[in-house]
């Protein structure tokens, strides 16, 4: 059933991303958009229609139920008018056959779904997603009770922590699906995050390796194998994604970063600005300036500063 | 700030020691650099290696905690810089941008050399040596969970739980229809942030108590401003019975006799569940 949770979940964050990008970009500038970028921008779509959401439902005093049919009406809004945009597109066959690099990938990954679903141990510390998303399923409200013991809050919680919108959209998936939250958290949406991981790496691929296939099924293998390297140190990306992909901060390292790293070398703003916020609704951040807003502005100033030296250069040699 | 700058410090320590990944990530660099392949994507280049000298350096890094709020501790700072990517891109250069690079005569060498390149991440990582210990975790999470059903389906409807911390952590995870005197915020400070809440100094002895009682239900705390003090567990019972609790799981190291003047302490029944003593409350229903 998890299983099946997932490749629907997949099948919609595709069409909605499509869609969102024929809309974004228009017909001329789809061509510069892989299939690869369908998924995260579908995921960045989604977070934007569960915080609508969650925020109507948490200023309005709604209960969870009804938070969880505003975000199935707008996803399903959003899912509908994706697939009038789509256009389906032939994908062009590069010629020979995949490189060593290609299998290689595909095995490491499928090692990795099988580590996620063969239920590995689940890094929780210093987070209550999973207790939280199990108390707005039994009380049928946003947090009118604390999650960690399930009593009434004696002086409340911060209302940065109150407007992120994980634990109602895990929670809207568990109440759709039938699936218990704990399976939804630790299971359902560390493998989404995982193949959002690998679909952002392969946009910055392309980014970096635009004529050669090799290299880019390479540079899978290779971040593939730094995930696997990484599962051991808490922060990196490897441990974030295969014992606790359900973290807000791990979506943001292992996909919103690597695809805005993408996006920022194709000068997508549009789509940039698109991270920015979805980062805002899914981590604590200073107030809505996160990590994603830092990289974008410090790698927009390093760009202004080389080409003001280069045009300085060009005026000394001219 | 010297707090923040001393974090800094103690964190780049905490996040080399473990692993070589961040060594990996310097040496990718310095490949890209030496074999100029960091010209094809300045930017990206230049951020990376300006924004891992910021992270290195204490001032910097301060600052940049501060950015990212208190909230956070130093090893999520390296979420700013982007080692994997840039580590797969120098690793990517060197397996399929050299080796093709290789005369005729080498070409043979290319698969092993490039197995024995892609081997180099692996052994710079730490494979199965966590942070935490998952196979113990999913071990105690599934005990946790077997003995939370045997407990909630030994009482009727809802329940106020307190247990042992093994217990207590999985409880809510479990069923939130579970009340806890006390939750994970207790012994895990970093969740404090979630809550302005605090805990009463009657319910920190109550955890004190339930993880360091002898067989005798006795557990000496070295209190700040009472010097030691020797925590009784009928006192405890009591306690806790006040703070709301309605079913209790005491752990096996107390003497059977001990649990039952407990229990009769926290007007309870007093019985055995897979290797607990299960106090419930009188006048609780039960099925």
């Amino acid at each position: 059933m998890g299983v099946l949770l997932c490749v629907c979940i997949i099948l919609i964050l595709t069409a909605i991303g499509n869609g969102i990008l024929r809309i974004l970009y228009g017909k001329k500038q789809e061509n510069t958009f892989s299939f690869a970028d369908a998924l995260p921008m579908g995921a960045v779509a989604v977070t934007g229609t569960a915080e609508a959401a969650h925020l109507t439902a948490l200023f309005a005093g709604l209960s969870f139920s009804a938070a969880v049919l505003i975000f199935a009406v707008l996803t399903a809004l959003l899912f509908l008018a994706s697939l009038f945009m789509i256009r389906i597109r032939r994908f062009e066959r590069s010629g020979g056959k995949p490189s060593f690099f290609a299998w290689l990938f595909v095995l490491l990954v499928l090692a990795q779904v099988v580590y996620i679903l063969a239920g590995r141990g689940v890094y929780v510390g210093g987070d209550q997603t999973v207790e939280t998303v199990e108390s707005f399923l039994c009380t049928d409200a946003i947090y009118q009770v604390n999650p960690l013991t399930g009593t009434e809050f004696q002086a409340g919680m911060p209302l940065r922590w109150k407007i992120l919108c994980l634990p109602s959209l895990y929670g809207a998936l568990a109440r759709l699906s039938g699936l218990q939250a704990s399976a939804v958290v630790f299971t359902v949406i560390p493998l989404i995050t995982l193949l959002l991981c690998y679909s952002a790496f392969a946009c910055l691929g392309r980014c970096l390796f635009p004529e050669n296939r090799q290299k880019r099924e390479c540079f899978l293998a290779a971040a593939a194998l730094l995930l696997w390297a990484g599962n051991s140190l808490l922060g990196a990306d490897g441990f974030g994604v295969l014992y606790c992909g359900f973290r807000g901060v791990v979506i943001r390292n292992a996909v919103l970063i690597p695809y805005l790293l993408s996006l920022i070398l194709r000068k997508r703003r549009a789509a940039i600005w698109s991270c920015i916020a979805a980062e805002a609704c899914i981590v604590w951040t200073l107030y809505g300036a996160g990590a994603c807003l830092l990289i974008y502005a410090a790698m927009t100033a390093l760009r202004l500063a080389g080409f003001r030296r280069s045009r300085a250069g060009g005026e000394e040699v001219s | 700030m010297t707090e923040l700058i001393g974090n800094a410090w103690t964190g780049w320590l905490d996040f080399t020691s473990g692993t070589k990944l961040a060594a990996l990530f310097l040496a990718a660099l310095l490949y890209l650099w030496l074999r100029g392949r960091w010209k094809e994507q300045k930017t990206l280049y230049l951020y990376s290696a300006w924004m891992a000298f910021f992270c290195m350096l204490p001032l910097t890094a301060a600052l940049l905690m501060l950015y990212q709020t208190r909230f956070y501790s130093y090893v999520w700072l390296w979420s700013l810089v982007p080692v994997t990517a840039v580590t797969a891109w120098a690793v990517t250069e060197l397996c399929v941008g050299y080796l093709q690079e290789l005369k005729p005569a080498d070409r043979k060498k290319r698969l092993p050399a490039a197995l024995l390149l892609l081997a180099v991440p692996i052994l710079c990582g730490g494979i199965g040596k966590t942070d935490f210990e998952p196979a113990k975790e999913r071990e105690e999470r599934a005990r946790a969970r077997e003995i939370l059903t045997e407990v909630r389906d030994s009482q009727g409807g809802e329940l106020c739980l307190w247990a042992p911390r093994e217990i207590l952590q999985y409880a809510r995870e479990f069923d939130g229809s579970i009340r806890l005197i006390y939750g994970r915020n207790m012994w895990d400070a970093a969740l404090g942030a979630y809550t302005y809440d605090v805990y009463s100094d009657e319910l920190r002895e109550l955890y004190f108590w339930m993880e360091n009682t002898d067989g005798t239900g006795q557990a000496r705390m070295k209190d700040q401003e009472r010097g030691e003090i020797t925590l009784q567990g009928a006192d405890c019972m009591e306690e806790a019975v006040e703070a709301g609790a309605e079913c209790i799981l005491l752990p096996d190291r107390l003497e059977r006799q001990t649990a039952e003047e407990l229990a009769q302490a926290a007007d309870a029944e007093c019985s055995r569940l897979a290797g607990y003593y299960l106090l419930t409350r009188r006048g609780k229903d039960v099925e």
